[in-house]
């Protein structure tokens, strides 16, 4: 998967969990952008990504600060994966 | 009310004393089953616990059941800023966990000042120790307004309200506060799809759980309001994890004695967030819910009815955002 594909899976995926089909996810966007994204929308966020992409993300999604963070967490437990 | 807070306050002391004396000896690299130990635990399983403020209630509630305490020995059964605070060098010993038999937790707890991380915790324990993992039991489902946007305060409002933080931003008159009140503010079956989604929410988060509640409140969840805020479950919701929990330790179901005071609706009535008032009616709660009132951040000695909560936060917010 390329940064732009997890990019708009992630779209997809806030979408969902934050119910608003609005959102224009850019790597740039922080939790202050998004109403609904606090500490329990993070961990709503977490359990959708890890079912969607079948990765465990775990307590590492709660030292992230905005979409980049987590797409570059994703590479990451991708890569390890994948090897 | 002074004899409950006398017996309160002597019942910590020895909570207190009983987790000083047992973390002393297991910070001692020395087997359980000899010393001083031995003799505390006559055979008994070790049980100790690592979460937030719904560890104390369980704590209450376990320790108050007579069969229980035959089986298992409750170690340090408070949420974790307690034992931080009164146990902080024995909890970051290993030794105290490394001969657990069972732990008790919330998942995702985070990391403190002072206390060993969940997941050193994790490593610490034995292989063998049996790890009951219990839901975190958040659910939003009763108060869409939720947010954890809030002006700074004197910790009155703990948790923000959405609908009167975009009046406060919009600079609208107090006169559209009204609108709040009415039963149909929010629309019913955006009020139903909320409670829906927020009850798979947390079925997702609870699946790899061993105590989980999503089922409960999908059940009973839509007869009576099950949570005082987002965090804070009623105590209905208290007593079925603690029955739950039991059932993972092998003792069969009971009638939980009230240990008000030290567990149950005195403890968790704090944070209280309101149900709107198009919220009680479109999941079809009595009158009596739409008269229910709440203890504002750990003010319990204030009691906040939806429209004094709806006037004071705007007030307040006014007044923060002028200075």
């Amino acid at each position: 998967m390329t940064r732009e594909d997890i990019l708009l899976k992630l779209e997809e995926i806030f979408r969902e969990v934050f119910d608003d089909e609005t959102i224009d996810l850019t790597e740039e966007i922080t939790p202050d952008d998004i109403e609904d994204w606090d500490s329990i929308g993070n961990v709503y966020l977490t359990v959708e990504i890890e079912e969607e992409l079948h990765i465990s993300l775990g307590d590492d999604m709660n030292k992230i600060s905005n979409v980049k963070d987590i797409i570059d967490l994703i590479i990451n437990r991708l890569e390890a994966i994948n090897g | 009310m002074f004899i409950r807070r006398v017996s309160n306050k002597l019942r910590r002391i020895k909570d207190y004393l009983c987790d000083y004396i047992v973390y002393k000896c297991l910070e001692k690299d020395r087997p359980k089953e000899s010393g001083l130990l031995r003799i505390i635990l006559r055979g008994r399983k070790l049980v100790g616990f690592y979460g937030e403020c719904h560890m104390y209630i369980y704590g209450g509630y376990l320790s108050s059941v007579r069969e229980l305490k035959k089986y298992y020995y409750l170690l340090g059964a408070k949420e974790i800023e307690y034992l931080v605070r009164w146990h902080s060098t024995r909890i970051n010993n290993r030794n105290v966990w490394n001969k657990l038999d069972v732990l008790i937790y919330n998942p995702g707890v985070p990391d403190r000042k002072g206390a060993p991380s969940l997941g050193a915790v994790l490593e610490w324990i034995p292989d063998n120790c049996k790890r009951i993992e219990v839901t975190n039991a958040v659910f939003k489902g009763y108060m869409p307004q939720h947010t954890e946007k809030v002006f700074k305060n004197d910790q009155l409002f703990i948790w923000g309200d959405k609908n009167i933080n975009k009046l406060l931003n919009e600079k609208e008159s107090e006169s559209k506060l009204e609108e709040l009140l009415s039963e149909s503010f929010y629309d019913p079956q955006f009020v139903i799809d909320y409670f829906e989604k927020s009850i798979k929410r947390l079925k997702q988060y609870e699946q790899r759980c061993t105590i989980k509640i999503a089922d409960y409140i999908e059940e009973n969840g839509k007869k009576r309001p099950l949570f005082y805020s987002v965090t804070h479950p009623e105590d209905e919701i208290m007593r079925e994890l603690t029955l739950r929990i039991m059932n993972e330790l092998g003792l069969e179901r009971r009638e939980l004695r009230n240990t008000s005071g030290q567990a149950g609706l005195f403890d968790l009535h704090t944070h209280g967030e309101v149900i709107y008032p198009s919220v009680c009616k479109a999941l079809g709660f009595s009158n009596e819910v739409l008269e229910r009132t709440i203890h504002p951040g750990s003010y319990k000695n204030l009691d906040y009815t939806f429209e004094k909560y709806v006037k004071e936060y705007y007030r307040m917010g006014k007044e923060i955002a002028e200075q």
